[in-house]
């Protein structure tokens, strides 16, 4: 089974380059997000982000609070 | 974040939860605090109207105040263990009736499954399977009755 959520925190290099090392079952061709290694966002523990993309993956989050309809929440 | 996370209260949680850089918003009622792992178990709350069996229409009653601004839905069949960062601000509260409300219904909703398979017909086997006593004649609880019509 190809891994779903890979996290790793890295320090850029002189030339402020990341360099990140895949995982083989990933496959080769992945999505990045950068997020700083600082505040809230890097407290999520791998599992909860793994958790978090199990759920955004469900036919609920997709079907009904992906929906336009509730896209009225978003100016709150 | 700058706020604790409380029981029963309505707070919007960035959307999708496994996306960083999520800019949507969706309410979340919080049905517990925050656990030894930084997680919240949470109900989604959605304008979609629910069936019965799987939610309810927040009323104005089940608020502590200021209401949600948009007829509002708690799913209490959808719940997740969000983590706390995924909590942008909070919304709304609800009153301890509503919250009582909210944690009634989901205790309730899986009593029809339960008692589905609990008394689900089992297939007969001889010799090992119980059969119930007849209390319709010849039961020792109750006195034969007399007939006093007939004599």
């Amino acid at each position: 089974m190809k891994s779903k959520v890979f996290r790793q925190r890295v320090t850029a290099d002189a030339n402020h380059t990341i360099h990140v090392t895949l995982p083989p079952e990933m496959g080769d061709e992945v999505e990045i997000v950068v997020v700083p290694s600082v505040g809230t966002a890097a407290s999520m523990s791998a599992e909860s982000l793994v958790m978090a993309q199990l759920m955004d993956e469900t036919g609920f989050a997709k079907n009904v609070l992906d929906s336009p309809e509730e896209d009225c929440w978003n100016a709150l | 974040m700058h706020f604790e996370v409380e029981p029963g209260a309505i707070y919007s949680a960035l959307f999708p939860f496994s996306d960083l850089s999520a800019t949507k918003k969706r309410p979340v009622l919080a049905l517990g605090g925050v656990d030894e792992t930084g997680d919240v178990r949470v109900a989604f709350i959605t304008t979609t109207p629910v069936p019965v069996s799987q939610g309810y229409a927040l009323s104005q009653e089940d608020y502590d105040g200021v209401p949600l601004p948009f007829v509002s839905h708690l799913r209490a069949d959808k719940t997740f263990n969000l983590h706390a960062s995924r909590l942008e601000k909070p919304l709304a509260k609800l009153s301890g009736t509503g919250y009582e409300r909210a944690l009634r219904k989901l205790i309730t909703l899986d009593i029809p499954q339960f008692a589905a398979h609990r008394h689900a017909p089992q297939p007969f086997s001889p010799g090992k399977s119980v059969i119930p006593p007849s209390t319709k004649s010849g039961s020792t609880t109750s006195p034969p009755r007399s007939n006093s019509f007939w004599g």
